[in-house]
């Protein structure tokens, strides 16, 4: 028991905090078809926010994400100035600027990374969900002990979900007809750059727990497991939040006992067997949609 | 460590090789390769699904390590893992399109979904592998990120036949693949077949992410696939000129960042590689024919 | 320019829209639409219909707002009071919405940001669906939907926001006859209630029947009066290109 609310408890609770943070507003990427949005966030972000921790030291939040900011700022007006002032198309400008900023990241990451600010590039992509356990305190009050991450994680999910609930029926207008939605006047110009700078953030605050892995499967695959059994909006939210709790402390138990309980000494990686799961869930959702449909009729 | 290349010691075949210019010479020759199929990648705006493909090819290299350790071949076999590797990307390629046809999930989605699965898969057969032979996993972990200093010949050996080979079939293939990426439905109302030429192009990308893999690591390969061609496309011309540009460029990007990646130490040849032909692209942004003329002058009347 | 006059719901004056500099569709458009008028748009494939609809409602790249004053004012100013309904939308039909839930949108911006759609406002929503006879289908999932009923719900939408203004580009493209009745219906109700529609319209032969005004638009406005002497018009046989235009419909016709 005290095993379980020393390194289970936090471990799952960060991460379904990832998962409502980013379950939450991949909903909204997904419905844009924009469900690639993640991947190209966290691969821009990388330098600046490696950059603010070699600057500021490894636990200063404030510089990560000023750092991340800058750098993701950088990167979509990089793109946008060279889309216009060239006639290279959208997919090769974004195409060079992400993958170049980070090679920037993971080249300032492994010359000064590892001896200055203990962020390794694997931890990067795959996480560090086994480290976030809970160590009691010497002196101060028991929240002491809860790791960095979680506080992080749980400020970034509220923030996500205030956002949505906010302007959930801007939000929703703007993902069904974005054309009627800026010309009739519901969805403020702001709107758009508001949701992106949600999601870096989300992403931003996700990183170091749980990898850019995690964070691309946690905005896309909860709300694509939820599509074919949702025709309401509503719906598609709490189908995508519940099936993605469910197999996130599903994947969580399967990482951390499976290799015990087959004998070996293992050591799986939590976030990329979340990931999986996550992602063979998609077609799974479908072929059990599939299925129901044919015993109705 | 100076100019020359620390080769490490793999298992049975691997024989340290002969010196830094061997390396230089492989890696130009991926480089080129890279550029050349790049174009190609990049006119047929498949450039996400490279992405993927190349992520996808960490399960494939994993399970053939383990099946080599438990063949009793030595995991660290370059063909092994090529082949390996080549598999599991060729089956997220496969994958793609039929997780798009899904009702709404669509080209993204199946991108996303794909990715997740399978370079998860990767992370999770990886930490498997990682935490048992840690012998074995130190030469994994340079499949990530790159690293020049640590190839043995055979990986060069492969690199070079996978190279040559992709080189024949892009220059066998030229003219079909050139025009279905300037205008497909016109290469079909040709004739020409342009599912087979795509596989064509899936294959030869397949080919050219695991060639690279030992170089420039699984994460940024793509990066080497992209980056010259977008640059040669900045400079634009006709396609020859274009793939022939990308090669030149992508060749010069992989020297320069092996070059850099042997210098220091601790910098993956990925990285450095990309950075080289990022550089190189803001290079040439000052050379391209910039700025597409300005609004301002009226037409005389309505296109009819 | 002036524009006070209240009684001029759209007015254009050397208005001028397009995609890029070498691309300009529309120029010179001089145009007075009065209040509680019904007028099609027509002309022939490229003539510009849409653009100008777009170029109105600033969704082009080159376009001129200074040129545009609806209701006396700039669009900006009465965006809420202007409908649009678009010939290609890039929706999405397996979106999870039900009918009553889209045609809803069309009361978004008069309910305002951060606030709940209540039920005053799905009260109203579900009254739209009634014009166009999908009362029964409120709840449907779109996905289930017809084409033609897929468009009267976009039409909904556009009933719904009550607006002084409709902008409609090929209202009744592709669909069904009853749809094309029922979508009728609902513009005459609406004119009679004082709103102003400019609908795209590619068939001729309907024009009379559905419409009183015509503007005949090919770059610029070639003619604009009553649907009927529009028609009878050589100006309308020159720019269709064949002779005796009176309602003989233009085979193929799309803006």
């Amino acid at each position: 028991m005290r095993e379980f609310l020393l390194l289970d408890l936090p471990m799952v609770a960060s991460a379904l905090l990832a998962l409502i943070a980013c379950g939450t507003l991949g909903n909204w990427l997904v419905l844009r078809k924009e469900s690639m949005t993640g991947d190209a966030v966290a691969h821009a972000v990388l330098p600046g926010l490696v950059a603010g921790f070699l600057v500021a030291g490894r636990h200063s939040i404030a510089a990560m994400f000023t750092g991340a900011a800058v750098a993701g700022v950088a990167a979509i007006l990089l793109a946008g100035w060279i889309r216009r002032s060239t006639r290279l198309d959208p997919g090769a400008a974004l195409g060079i600027v992400f993958t170049s900023f980070f090679a920037l990241g993971v080249a300032l990451l492994e010359t000064q990374g590892a001896r200055q600010i203990d962020l390794d590039p694997n931890c990067v992509l795959f996480g560090a969900l086994e480290t976030l356990f809970y160590v009691p305190p010497a002196s101060g009050s028991w929240f002491e002990g809860v790791p960095r991450e979680f506080w992080t994680l749980a400020a970034a999910a509220g923030i996500a979900v205030a956002f949505s609930l906010a302007a959930f029926k801007e939000l929703t207008a703007l993902a069904f007809d974005a054309e009627h939605a800026r010309v009739s006047g519901i969805a403020p110009r702001w709107l758009e750059p508001a949701l992106l700078c949600t999601v870096s953030m989300v992403v931003v605050a996700s990183f170091e727990a749980v990898g850019s892995l995690l964070v691309v499967a946690l905005l896309a695959c909860p709300s694509l497991i939820a599509a074919p059994h949702a025709s309401r909006i509503g719906t598609r939210f709490a189908i995508s939040l519940g099936a993605g709790t469910a197999i996130t402390v599903a994947g969580h138990l399967i990482a951390a006992y499976a290799p015990r309980a087959l004998g070996t000494q293992a050591a799986l990686n939590t976030a990329g067997m979340i990931a999986t799961l996550l992602a063979a869930a998609v077609p799974a959702s479908f072929a059990l949609r599939a299925l129901l449909n044919r015993r109705r009729a | 460590m100076g100019g020359n290349a620390r080769m490490s010691q793999g298992p049975t075949d691997a024989l340290p090789a002969a010196n830094t210019m061997l390396v230089l010479s492989g890696c130009a020759l991926f480089g080129a390769v890279a550029g050349a199929v790049g174009s190609f990648v990049l006119a047929r705006r498949r450039a996400l699904l490279a992405d993927v493909a190349a992520h996808a090819s960490l399960p494939g290299v994993c399970l053939a390590f383990l099946a080599g350790e438990a063949l009793g071949v030595g995991g660290r076999t370059a063909w092994l893992l090529l082949a390996g590797g080549a598999a599991t990307a060729l089956l997220a390629t496969w994958c793609v399109p039929q997780l798009a046809r899904l009702r709404g999930v669509g080209p993204d989605g199946a991108l996303a979904v794909s990715l997740s699965f399978f370079f998860g898969l990767g992370a999770v057969l990886l930490s498997a592998i990682q935490s048992h032979d840690s012998a074995a996993q130190g030469g994994l972990n340079h499949l990530l990120f790159g690293s020049a200093a640590a190839t043995t010949r055979s990986d060069l050996v492969m690199l070079a036949v996978l190279a040559a080979a992709a080189i024949a079939v892009v220059a066998l293939l030229f003219k079909e693949f050139a025009a279905i990426a300037f205008d497909e439905a016109h290469a079909r109302v040709l004739g020409l077949p342009v599912r087979t030429m795509d596989i064509a192009l899936l294959a030869l990308l397949v080919s050219t992410v695991v060639a690279g893999m030992q170089v420039a690591g699984i994460v940024l390969v793509v990066s080497m696939i992209i980056a010259p061609a977008a640059t040669a496309r900045l400079l634009r011309g006709s396609m020859p000129r274009v793939v022939c540009t990308a090669a030149l460029l992508g060749a010069g990007s992989a020297i320069a960042g092996v070059l850099l990646s042997l210098r220091y130490e601790s910098l993956p040849t990925g990285s450095a590689m990309t950075l080289c032909a990022g550089a190189a692209f803001l290079a040439a942004l000052p050379l391209a024919p910039l700025l597409v003329p300005r609004a301002g002058a009226p037409a005389g009347g309505a296109t009819p | 320019m002036s524009g006070a006059h209240a009684d001029i719901a759209l007015a254009l004056a050397g208005f001028r829209a397009g995609y890029s500099a070498a691309e300009i569709k529309v120029h010179d458009v001089d145009l007075r639409l009065a209040r509680g008028s019904l007028t099609a748009l027509i002309g022939p494939n490229g003539a510009g219909k849409s653009t100008l609809l777009k170029g109105v409602l600033g969704l082009t790249p080159v376009h001129t707002p200074e040129r545009v004053r609806i209701l006396g004012q700039p669009l900006d100013a009465v965006r809420v009071r202007v409908a649009y309904l678009p010939q290609r939308s890039e929706i999405d039909w397996d979106f999870p919405l039900r009918a009553v839930d889209v045609v809803a949108m069309g009361l978004y911006a008069r309910i305002g940001l951060f606030r709940r759609v209540g039920r005053d406002a799905r009260t109203r929503a579900a009254r739209a669906l009634d014009l166009v006879g999908l009362a029964d289908a409120a709840h449907t999932p779109i996905g289930a939907l017809s084409g033609g009923q897929r468009q009267r719900v976009l039409v909904a939408r556009a009933l719904a926001q009550e607006a002084d203004l409709l902008l409609l580009d090929e209202p009744f493209a592709n669909v069904d006859a009853q749809s094309e009745r029922t979508i009728a219906e609902a513009l005459q109700r609406l004119r009679a209630a004082g709103a102003t529609i400019l609908a795209v319209h590619h068939d001729l032969a309907s024009v009379r029947a559905h419409f009183d005004d015509a503007v005949v638009l090919h770059g610029t406005v070639r003619a604009h009066g009553r649907a009927g002497d529009v028609l009878a018009e050589s100006a309308v046989a020159r720019v269709f290109g064949f002779a005796g235009a009176d309602g003989r419909a233009w085979a193929g016709t799309r803006a």
